[in-house]
């Protein structure tokens, strides 16, 4: 499903270029659930940015499904993540003048999405995370757990294929994150892709693919039996 | 639809998270919106909207002018039948004569009516027709028929209670009887408070309107035929007037035609001075609209977050921006509901600026309940909306959705301060405010000038009022109402508490001015074309004293001056003017006049004959020279004039009477009606005023100008100051940790206060330096509405500066007290 060759990113400073990715070559098949992993400065939420099409100013090649995404337009890359990609921030990033229902309706009205079609899958989404509830709560009046199954919520309300979390669980205390790491496992086994950023080894363990980065280059990949084999 | 119904939907909610902001703008933008729907009204009554007559503009005013100077005159009325016998391009022509007033008897005694005289096709020209009775016909133009009169509606329904019966009915005006021959339909207005309309004819030769070379305050309205325009119709009538020039040479040589639309006429010079208030409020409304955009800025900021995640969900940049302008539209509307609302309220305040022979063309006054008032409410929040909406909106939609990814500062809400925009903001608004600060700047200055005018005489302590004329009672004759009025002023003179009383033809501000043409006995008589005229009055002996006008040389008049011998039954002008052929008069002329056609010799002795290149009048010899006055229009430039003696000279319709009192010459109106009626109990007393009230009301139209013109530059500057404000008090809290560490490395409070005061000042001395130099470049286009005091004027660029300086300073001073007031250790914590 994706492609990465070459993937760099550079600044240009007075002491000469200062790089925050370098070299990235990475391919992550349909139904993967990798996690990122690395130290602070690593690159990890750049990579991120880069696979969800949010930054535009790198180099190399990148294929999502077959779409060279090097070669698109800004405006057509976020066509292509519209279609693809659905965002699961670590501040949860709610819009705290909309409802729990209306956050979840704003990425389809964004897609177009028939309002009566938009209220059927709302409706569907709210009652398969079990917050039909919240429905008509503010993010202000929900705990962080359910603000941020909210936010997985609307990450997959338009059915990406491909769900970008960066460090879900880091507001959370453990046992919502666990809830919401179960809930990504979950996701998962129906089919879709997910990339995580994470700092957590038990987190990080939920996919069988953990890939390192350290100063801005792939240091190697890991399996979580050697992830959490090394922790202990 | 769907999607912009939600985008309204949270706007709305949007705008209630922040009640003390949007209550805030939404009353900025009802001042703003608001003030410029009720000058929109004004504008609209005053250009725009119909005249009460059927086709009104085919109606065209037309008048003499002087060809050599310009100066408009009245229509003489021998002209006026040549010009309904020469013309094509009118389907009708009528001459009329405004602003009369008769003595109509009542039950209860005798009032002093205001009328107008017109001709047979008055009504025809203006598409109307009396609602009861008929109009006017030929003979009773002619006078051959008993006088008739039309009355107005009002007087119908006022003084006969609408009574069809009043058909017929004798009424006696000026002592002569008038049968009611019409009623006038409710919609009729164009003399302002007539109650009756006479034939014109019946007058003519009562008022010397006979004479070819009189041009005695009577106007002409055509109605254009359909298929003529006014260019053709001027270039006839060119034409007319030039043929009659080759006729009458003598008193035609000098005499060329205006002609104006109706619309235009009525209107009067109003252009200028209604493109400078709709100037003022309108650059309100453009700092209104900046001040909200700064304020919408800073506060948008804030949602640099929200607009990011709303980027990372999927939204387009135009998405955004549609959304947020969506937000600023709606508040725009509800501020341009309550705009409307003000509107109305100051309609009635601004209804005195419509000028006032229109004011009182539209009985209903400025009205905002109107289409095209509607229409510019509405296209003017749309844009005010806009205005305010699109920097913000387009700033935030470039929100970039990586950076969420990021704790960085550009989710910072107080970045926007950073950045330029706020500060061309800022600068923009201190512009503005500049211009206007000036421009009240100068009217004030204009104002004062005007206000401070030397008079050349004591204003202070005189009553002026009138007394109708008591002629008609006396046969006619001209000596006997001229020894009337002489007793009048006597016996006013005796009063306890008077010092000095007179008689005068114009009364000082009285609203009227006489001229007459002369030549110096001394000189060449001059062409026809070079006749020198000016103005003139007839007082009685102690007008001087009563007006408090000096006598630089000579002496005034005495009272002895022998009056004109006139032969028993004589009382026409006419025949009046054949008795002064030969008999010695005094006149008193003016220093200016002296002056100018004496310069450096003794203006005692000499002589001058009055009259028209046509006719001799009277030679008059110079036995005083006066202090120049300025009694007719505190802005005039020339103070030439010369006076006659009422002795010898009481040809004018109605005298007036000056009293000049030792205390509070309103104490002594009472006694003054009442020793006047002990005189006579016929002619009414009335327009009783004292003079410097209307000295007071000659300018109470530049005073309101002025007033409006401050209010709006004070509004300005308060926004402005506001505005800067903000963006310090915003700029103090961003840099809060700075300042901390700052004043944690050493920096006292008043390095703090200059560090924030070296900020301000960077956007505010670009807006007044911008501010001075459009003022310098547009100053012209006020220009004419100034007195005394010239677009460049010094004195004021500075004060404004100032004043703009000052506002600046005490706008920086609280952000500035309050980064000085900084805890450090606060501040190293400050996230």
């Amino acid at each position: 499903m994706i492609k990465l060759k070459n993937i760099q990113k550079r600044y240009n400073t007075k002491a000469g270029f200062l790089y925050v990715l370098q070299q990235i070559n990475l391919d992550i098949d349909e139904g993967e659930f990798v996690t990122i992993m690395g130290p602070s400065a690593a690159g990890k939420s750049t990579l991120l940015n880069i696979l969800g099409m949010l930054d535009h100013d790198w180099e190399g090649e990148y294929y999502l499904d077959e779409h060279p995404v090097h070669e698109l337009k800004p405006k057509q890359r976020m066509a292509l993540n519209r279609q693809y990609v659905g965002f699961v921030f670590q501040a949860f990033n709610l819009l705290d003048s909309l409802t729990v229902y209306e956050n979840l309706d704003t990425p389809l009205s964004y897609r177009n999405v028939k309002a009566s079609e938009r209220a059927a899958i709302v409706c569907d989404t709210l009652d398969r995370f079990g917050i039909v509830g919240k429905k008509d709560l503010y993010p202000n009046q929900l705990s962080g757990g359910q603000q941020q199954l909210v936010a997985i919520a609307r990450a997959i309300v338009a059915s990406p294929k491909l769900i970008l979390a960066d460090e879900p669980t880091g507001n959370l205390h453990s046992s919502q994150g666990q809830e919401i790491m179960e809930l990504f496992k979950k996701l998962n086994k129906e089919g879709t892709t997910i990339i995580q950023v994470t700092h957590n080894d038990k987190y990080a363990a939920y996919g069988p693919r953990i890939i390192k980065l350290k100063d801005g280059w792939m240091e190697g990949e890991v399996t979580p039996e050697q992830l959490l084999g090394k922790v202990s | 639809m769907g999607t912009l119904l939600q985008d309204i939907k949270y706007g709305y909610r949007q705008l209630s998270k922040s009640p003390g902001f949007t209550v805030i703008a939404i009353l900025t933008l009802a001042l703003g919106i608001g003030a410029n729907t009720a000058f929109f009204g004004v504008l609209n009554t005053t250009f725009l909207r119909p005249l009460p007559y059927p086709q009104s503009g085919r109606l065209v005013h037309i008048r003499e002018r002087s060809l050599k100077s310009n100066k408009v005159k009245s229509v003489s009325y021998p002209d006026f039948m040549d010009w309904k016998q020469m013309q094509t391009s009118f389907t009708a022509l009528t001459i009329y004569c405004p602003d009369s007033t008769t003595c109509l008897r009542t039950e209860t005694g005798t009032e002093r009516i205001p009328i107008a005289q017109v001709d047979r096709d008055f009504l025809k020209v203006f598409g109307y027709q009396p609602v009861i009775g008929r109009d006017f016909t030929a003979e009773d133009d002619q006078g051959s028929a008993e006088l008739a009169a039309l009355v107005t509606y009002s007087t119908w329904s006022k003084r006969f209670n609408c009574d069809p019966g009043v058909l017929g009915r004798t009424i006696q005006v000026d002592e002569q009887s008038a049968t009611i021959i019409g009623i006038l339909p409710t919609e009729f207005q164009f003399f302002h408070n007539c109650e009756l309309i006479l034939p014109l004819g019946p007058f003519v030769e009562r008022m010397y309107m006979h004479k070819r070379e009189s041009h005695g305050n009577t106007y002409v309205v055509g109605r254009l035929r359909p298929d003529r325009t006014i260019s053709a119709a001027r270039k006839e009538m060119d034409s007319i007037a030039t043929r009659l020039t080759e006729q009458y040479p003598k008193t035609n040589a000098d005499i060329g035609v205006t002609l104006t639309d109706l619309r235009r006429h009525l209107m009067g010079n109003v252009k200028q001075q209604q493109a400078l208030l709709m100037s003022a409020v309108g650059l309100v409304l453009l700092i209104v609209c900046v001040n909200i955009a700064t304020l919408t800025l800073a506060r948008s900021c804030a949602r640099n977050q929200e607009m990011a995640v709303r980027a990372a969900l999927g939204a387009g940049r135009g998405r955004l921006v549609r959304q947020m302008m969506v937000e600023h539209i709606l508040l725009a509307a509800i501020g341009g509901v309550f705009g409307l609302l003000l509107a109305v309220g100051l309609s009635t305040v601004f209804d005195s600026l419509v000028p006032f022979y229109i004011r009182h063309l539209n009985p209903g006054g400025v009205s905002i309940m109107d289409v095209r008032v509607g229409t510019f409410t509405f296209v003017v929040t749309l844009l005010t909306g806009l205005g305010f909406g699109l920097a913000p909106a387009w700033q935030l939609s470039r929100a970039s959705a990586h950076n969420i990814l990021k704790d960085r500062s550009a989710t910072n809400k107080y970045s926007f301060v950073g950045t330029r925009t706020a500060g061309v903001l800022v600068a923009a608004q201190i512009g503005l405010a500049t211009i206007l600060v000036i421009a009240s700047g100068l009217v004030l200055r204009s104002l004062w000038s005007l206000s401070n005018t030397p008079l050349g005489y004591k204003a202070e302590k005189v009553l002026s009022l009138r007394l109708a004329s008591p002629r008609k009672r006396m046969d006619g004759s001209f000596l006997r109402a001229g020894a009337f009025y002489t007793e009048a002023a006597e016996r006013l003179a005796q009063l306890p508490g008077v010092e000095a009383a007179a008689a005068v033809s114009d009364m000082a501000f009285g609203g009227s001015s006489t001229s007459n043409q002369f030549r110096l006995l001394d000189r060449p008589v001059p062409a026809p074309s070079q006749y020198p005229s000016c103005r003139r009055r007839i007082i009685s002996r102690d007008y001087f004293r009563a007006m408090g006008i000096p006598l630089l040389q000579g002496r005034c008049f005495d009272g002895q001056e022998p009056p004109p011998s006139l032969p028993p039954g004589a009382s026409t002008v006419g025949d009046f003017l054949n008795a002064l052929g030969t008999l010695p008069m005094d006149t008193v002329v003016t220093h200016s006049f002296a002056q100018r056609y004496w310069p450096g010799e003794n203006a005692i002795g000499k002589r001058f004959m009055v009259g028209s290149p046509e006719t001799d009048l009277c030679v008059l010899t110079v036995i005083g020279v006066v202090g120049d006055t300025t009694q007719d229009n505190l802005a005039q430039s020339d103070h030439e004039e010369f006076y006659f003696s009422i002795r010898q000279f009481p040809l004018y319709p109605e005298f007036s009477l000056i009293i000049r009192t030792h205390g509070d010459p309103a104490t002594i109106i009472d006694a003054a009606k009442t020793e006047l009626h002990k005189l006579t109990t016929t002619e009414p007393v009335y327009d009783v005023h004292l003079l410097s009230s209307r000295i007071a009301s000659s300018i109470s139209g530049q005073s309101f100008q002025t007033l409006l013109v401050s209010l709006f530059a004070g509004v300005a500057l308060l926004l402005a100051s506001v505005g800067v404000y903000g963006v310090l008090a915003f700029s103090v809290g961003r840099r809060t940790r700075e300042i901390g560490v700052r004043i944690a490395l050493g920096a006292t409070p008043w390095h703090t206060i200059w560090n924030v005061f070296s900020r301000g000042f960077t956007f505010v001395f670009p807006g007044l330096i911008l501010g001075l130099l459009v003022s310098l470049a547009l100053g012209r286009y006020i220009e004419s509405q100034l007195y005394g005091v010239t677009v460049t004027d010094p004195l004021t660029y500075v004060l404004c500066s100032l004043t703009l300086l000052l506002s600046a300073i005490l706008a920086c001073w609280i952000p500035a007290r309050r980064a000085a007031k900084i805890d450090p250790m606060e501040a190293l914590r400050y996230e």
